[in-house]
């Protein structure tokens, strides 16, 4: 029984860091598929001149069910309810709050995405260039963050069970 | 839901919403035109020429940038063609004019910013609106090169879209659609009936459009709007050579119009056209005032 226990604590406790470490490498993906994204938006909208919410709705066909959940988001919003992007991007915002991007990572796409569809398509073009640029600093970041905490989070985990396990008996 | 309510609902602030919607269902649904000026009174259209001056509604800022943001789907950057050549086309074949200040670069308009006036022109497609004209038209199973002449208002397009709605029952249409006056394109779509053997070359300038289309598409008939340039008539007769009849429009109040225009005189001088229609607006729209026939070197009238 008190085996049991033990191996029951040092589990769970293993689970949890591994979870916390997953999270990491999860960040970086969700980051390289919204690059994905803006880039086939951008081409919608430099190329094709297709306005957004018609440009957004094509690209949710060739995205992550997150965001393709997001995007749609917005769309409704602007069509449905006649929202301002601004205020559809407020609105669909909440959907990012279940991904594993940063606080940090979304003021990002926030201050790079709610003026888009003002001035031409250079200024779009530029916009879009930055934010790209804004996401690729992100990426390195979530990389260099999940090469230092990814491994510390998996030892943490089994560590605190051990020593759960410690005070315990 | 009937189409000025339509329009309404989609594009119209509240207030201005409530206002047009005061005027009735039928009266509505019968107007020409909407006019909406940047702190001034609100003003409607009919067919008929008669106007209404909402003088108590001027258009505040908030209300223009609404109607604006409605129009460009929060997407300036889609519209710059548009708003540089001063209007747009919409869905339902609807046409809004609009105005503010230009932006040139290299002094040529690149676009227009801070839009102070639009001119909603409501598009109604008119069945059977060319009947008087098309017997006119044929000879032999072949339709006759013809130029329909008319000021602006008077029902030009309006003639030619019908007329091609029918001939392309028959025969393989071909329009170049350099304005989106005629087909009124949106997303690909033609949103006017032009017929179901109508290929549309959209927003394409005309003498080039003509060109690809002859290549492209092999039509029977050539139709494009409002001619003018001596690039147009050089296509027209380039189209004319490839055997391709052609049906055209201009702005004019007579034939003498065209025989003095520097370059539709060119059509007229060797009898290329066989048939120049007048048309004038008196009651209706796109009336017949003459139908002219080309006979032994000299234009004929046809209507007595």
């Amino acid at each position: 029984m008190k085996i049991a226990g033990i191996i029951l604590i040092i589990c769970s406790c293993t689970l949890l860091g591994w979870q916390q470490a997953a999270h990491y490498p999860k960040r970086v993906r969700q980051l390289r598929q919204l690059q994905t994204a803006f880039n086939l938006l951008a081409t919608e909208i430099t190329y094709s001149l297709t306005p957004l919410p018609v440009a957004l709705k094509r690209v949710c066909s060739q995205v992550e069910p997150w965001l393709e959940d997001f995007f749609q988001g917005i769309v409704s919003a602007m069509t449905e309810e006649k929202l301002l992007l601004a205020e559809a991007w407020d609105k669909a915002e909440l959907r990012l709050a279940q991904t594993d991007l940063t606080a940090e990572d979304i003021l990002l796409l926030r201050e790079s995405c709610v003026n888009l569809g003002q001035g031409d398509a250079v200024a779009q073009e530029k916009t879009l260039a930055l934010l790209q640029q804004r996401l690729e600093y992100n990426l390195g970041e979530a990389l260099a963050e999940g090469r230092q905490k990814e491994q510390l989070w998996r030892y943490l985990g089994v560590s605190a069970g051990a020593v759960l396990v410690i005070i315990l008996i | 839901m009937r189409r000025v309510e339509c329009l309404l609902e989609e594009y119209f602030p509240q207030r201005l919403r409530e206002t047009l919607q005061s005027l009735g269902s039928e009266r509505l649904n019968a107007l020409t035109e909407i006019r909406c000026r940047l702190a001034k009174p609100l003003q409607v259209i009919w067919q008929n020429g008669e106007r209404k001056i909402f003088t108590e509604i001027n258009l505040e800022q908030e209300e223009m940038d609404y109607l604006l943001l409605r129009l460009n789907q929060g997407s300036v950057y889609a519209w710059q063609e548009e708003y540089r050549r001063g209007y747009l086309t919409l869905p339902g074949g609807h046409r809004v004019g609009l105005v503010g200040k230009a932006v040139l670069e290299n002094g040529m308009v690149k676009t227009q910013c801070n839009i102070a006036a639009l001119n909603f022109r409501l598009a109604r497609a008119v069945f059977g609106a060319a009947d008087k004209l098309l017997p006119y038209l044929l000879q032999e199973g072949e339709v006759l090169n013809t130029l329909i002449v008319a000021p602006p208002g008077c029902g030009k397009t309006t003639i030619l879209r019908d007329a091609l709605r029918q001939f392309s029952e028959q025969m393989t249409v071909g329009v170049v659609d350099e304005r989106s006056e005629i087909a009124a394109t949106v997303n690909g779509k033609a949103q006017l009936d032009v017929g179901s053997s109508t290929d549309i070359l959209d927003c394409c300038p005309k003498s080039e459009g003509m060109k690809i289309l002859i290549r492209s598409m092999a039509p029977d008939i050539l139709a494009t709007d409002e001619i003018g340039t001596g690039e147009d008539v050089t296509a027209v007769e380039e189209a004319l050579q490839a055997g391709v009849s052609v049906l055209l429009t201009a702005h004019g109040k007579s034939i003498e119009d065209i025989y003095h225009h520097p370059h539709l005189s060119r059509l007229t001088n060797h009898g290329l056209l066989q048939r120049i229609v007048i048309l004038e607006r008196k009651e209706h729209l796109g009336e017949l005032k003459q139908i002219y026939a080309y006979q032994d070197g000299e234009y004929l009238p046809l209507l007595r």
